[in-house]
């Protein structure tokens, strides 16, 4: 009888609990559509960076949208970019809320995840998947973006893949080709390899009129290895780690790629100061007009266009960063790196936080205010964005941004790739500075050895998670949510 | 200050007594206590917990806390960005020190001098102290820029072409204690000002009736007896420079390959760029004992001839 009464107890307790676990399963969202507010008057703090432009006109338009939406106010705590991983990672190896999503980097999470603090955003999306639509970017950028591994952690804010800005007012200036034809015999073009790109930007290299050739970056470590990877490495074949995780930057085709990269004959095609330049600065060269040409990143693009921004503007273009060609093939190779930011929410937060945040990034950041902020500034990563005809018509290089998000290669996203990234960009800037590019490569190659040996990579029987794995993961996590991606069948 | 009544009551007579004996043998722990007990808390403690952390191997990608006794000061000292930011500190402390001295006290003497227009003087003289470090890097980056700077449009008007100061492995270290001098000088400047103030006339006069030149008074008079302000303000000037991170994060990060890297900036990439948080607590207590070294040193000088007490 006893017995009874304590199951019976149980069985009470057990269906007053079971409306709180099914509110949990499934919960409202903002709909613009319906009309539907169920967060109306609440607050959802974002810690983030303002210095990516597009994340400017991110706030511009998608923020205001969403606020108009929902009735939820959205409060910001902007930090200068290279203090916001120490900011999150303190907070989170302290079990801090203080901020509902945070700004991670594709190169962060990996730490972030070791610690705990990202929430994993499958059952928020089997619970309310609204606009989020995470089938809706290519398998590559979203593995390398939006997860950690195996685990779905956050929705893309931006990928950024390599492009080539240029300025056509002096490629179709008649006076300007017919003096380059003289000059080299052949027709002024965007340059296609690296060859003509040296070839084009001693054209241009105009000091005493204020014009250069192009402008990259080489201020910090994280700039110079990027330009180095993005523009030059990869399509020479450079890769960051073979399948057994070791590094290859000493590599015949490294040190090449070095040579040419931080060359000096390179370097002298380019505005002074290039050695300390970081991305704002050669952006603000090329926006100024004292650069011809400007390899940049996809993310650049909105600020570039932009006639309040860009004295240029109406006269730049982009086309796909120049290649290597190939003497065995003939054909120019030209691979790109995909990274970026993704939105992440903190798994500190309480449940009913954490659906407000979901609520933020499956409207703010979903498919049709996707479609928004690319009519309107041309910037996109959803794959509805770069497939849309009447965009595609309006914004020409929506097209080369899918192809590159298609084939793009992520950093890896380890605990220890900072550390690793530094040591390699050191070693570009003291070639820069005069250094042997092979000797200091080498020495390079060996202390990411020591960096990735002292994580317990090669002992401890941690794996490398190569490209390829990542596109399976992507793969599993879409059949586990029910989607199917086109990449995946 | 009223003693208690003795006659009133015997047994509280007694206890008051005693309570005011007490308190007044140890007055001096209420007046010391609270900013002990605030040191305790944000700087002995600290202190302390890192110099745990510095034993154990501590990251924020791991939960796990493996002892590994020495091991971070031994990968600290054999890692060369590690000696090569210590460089880079020492230069500049060395010639930031000396630099900010220099200037600020000969700005101190020659202030002396000057009759009219002092006080506007001394206040233009410290303006580069009232600002915060952040704004000064920002500012000379500016005014270093290649293509828009002003240093550089004055060198063009002298017909000098474009200089890329801050961007040259030969000259950004040298540009960057160049600033920090020019924003630190004020600092000597007033403390060795206040203590000329200070000194008595009597040895002067007596050295001018005596027909002792100016060099020779300035030597055997002034330096001697501005000494204990010299050393508070070398020390604070060395203390200061040592743990410089401010500037250099703005103009340069620590580059052009790692030749303006100051150890504060090298130990904050470590802990929390690079996750590596005991390493970086095995840096700084190497850091603090060599900054606590060369205070002892100073400390020893500066009290060695003066009688405390």
């Amino acid at each position: 009888m006893k017995s009874l009464k304590t199951v019976l107890l149980l069985v009470f307790v057990f269906s007053l609990c079971l409306p709180l676990v099914s509110a949990q399963d499934s919960f409202p969202l903002t709909d613009p559509a319906t009309g539907a507010r169920p967060y109306e008057g609440r607050e959802l703090r974002i810690i983030n960076t303002e210095v990516v432009p597009i994340l400017a006109y991110e706030h511009e338009i998608l923020d205001p949208a969403y606020e108009e939406a929902s009735g939820v106010t959205l409060i910001y705590e902007n930090m200068a970019h290279s203090d916001l991983l120490p900011r999150i990672q303190t907070t989170c190896a302290a079990g801090g809320d203080d901020f509902d999503i945070m700004f991670v980097e594709d190169g962060w999470a990996g730490a972030l995840a070791a610690l705990g603090c990202l929430e994993e955003l499958d059952a928020l999306y089997l619970a309310a998947p609204g606009d989020s639509h995470p089938e809706d970017f290519t398998a590559r950028a979203f593995g390398t973006v939006a997860m950690a591994k195996e685990k779905w952690v956050g929705i893309p804010t931006l990928v950024a893949v390599g492009m080539f800005a240029y300025r056509t007012d002096l490629f179709n200036d008649p006076d300007e080709q017919a003096a380059f034809q003289e000059a080299y015999g052949r027709e002024l073009t965007v340059p296609q390899t690296w060859e003509e790109l040296a070839e084009v930007g001693e054209f241009f290299t105009r000091p005493e009129d204020e014009l250069w050739g192009f402008n990259y970056r080489y201020g910090t470590p994280n700039n110079i290895l990027f330009d180095y990877m993005i523009h030059f490495g990869f399509s020479r074949g450079v890769d960051f780690f073979d399948a057994e995780f070791n590094p290859l930057f000493a590599t015949e085709a490294a040190i090449d790629t070095a040579n040419f990269f931080v060359g000096q004959d390179f370097l002298a095609l380019q505005p002074p100061g290039r050695e300390s330049y970081q991305f704002g600065e050669v952006l603000q060269n090329f926006t100024q007009g004292k650069v011809a040409m400007y390899g940049t990143e996809s993310w650049a693009i909105p600020l570039l266009l932009d006639p309040e921004a860009s004295v240029v503007a109406e006269h730049t273009a982009f086309a796909p960063i120049p290649g290597w060609r190939n003497p065995e093939t003939g054909e120019i190779q030209s691979a790109l790196l995909s990274a970026g930011p993704a939105y992440m929410i903190n798994a500190h937060i309480s449940d009913e936080q954490k659906q407000l945040a979901w609520d933020y990034l499956q409207l703010a950041h979903g498919k049709e205010f996707a479609r928004l902020l690319a009519d309107q500034r041309g910037a996109g990563h959803r794959v509805s964005v770069l497939t849309d005809p009447g965009l595609v018509e309006k914004w020409p290089h929506l097209t080369a941004n899918f192809e590159a998000m298609k084939v793009g290669i992520g950093r890896p996203a380890e605990p220890w790739w900072p550390e690793a990234e530094n040591a390699i960009g050191r070693a570009l800037q003291e070639i820069a500075a005069g250094g042997d590019a092979a000797s200091l490569m080498a020495e390079a190659n060996a202390d990411i050895v020591e960096i990735v040996a002292d994580a317990g990579y090669y002992d401890e029987g941690i794996t490398y998670v190569s490209v390829e794995q990542r596109e399976e993961f992507v793969c599993a996590k879409m059949a586990e949510l029910g989607l199917s991606h086109d990449e995946c069948m | 200050m009223v003693k208690p009544d003795a006659s009133a009551q015997p047994g509280g007579q007694r206890l008051s007594t005693r309570v005011y004996r007490l308190t007044q043998r140890h007055r001096h722990w209420f007046f010391i206590g609270p900013a002990l007990v605030i040191l305790l808390a944000v700087v002995i403690y600290p202190i302390v917990f890192s110099t745990g952390v510095s034993l154990f191997r501590v990251t924020f990608a791991s939960t796990s806390r493996p002892f590994v006794g020495l091991q971070n000061f031994q990968r600290m000292l054999g890692n060369d960005d590690f000696l090569q930011s210590t460089y880079n500190t020492l230069f500049y402390v060395v010639f930031s020190v000396s630099g900010s001295f220099m200037l600020g006290f000969g700005a101190a003497l020659l202030i002396r001098r000057i009759s009219r227009g002092r006080d506007i003087l001394r206040l233009v003289l410290i303006i580069p102290i009232t600002m915060a470090p952040i704004v000064v890097g920002l500012m000379w980056n500016w005014m270093l820029d290649p293509l828009f700077g002003l240093i550089n449009w004055f060198l063009g008007l002298l017909g000098i072409p474009g200089q890329t100061l801050l961007a040259q492995a030969s000259t950004a270290r040298l540009m960057v204690v160049l600033v920090d001098i020019w924003q630190w000088y004020p600092l000597v400047f007033l403390i060795i000002e206040a203590g000329m103030a200070t000194l008595p006339r009597a040895p002067y006069e007596s050295a001018r009736l005596e027909g002792v030149s100016s060099w020779m008074i300035f030597r055997r008079i002034t330096l001697p007896m501005l000494r204990p302000v010299i050393l508070v303000a070398l020390l604070l000037r060395t203390v200061d420079a040592f743990r410089t991170f401010d500037i250099v994060r703005v103009m340069t990060d620590g580059g052009p390959a790692l030749t303006t890297e100051t150890l504060s900036l090298y130990l904050y990439r470590t802990a929390f760029t690079f996750n590596k948080l005991s390493r970086a607590a095995a840096g700084s207590i190497l850091m603090l004992l060599v900054i606590g070294l060369i205070s002892a040193m100073m400390f020893r000088f500066l009290y060695k001839d003066i009688e405390v007490g």
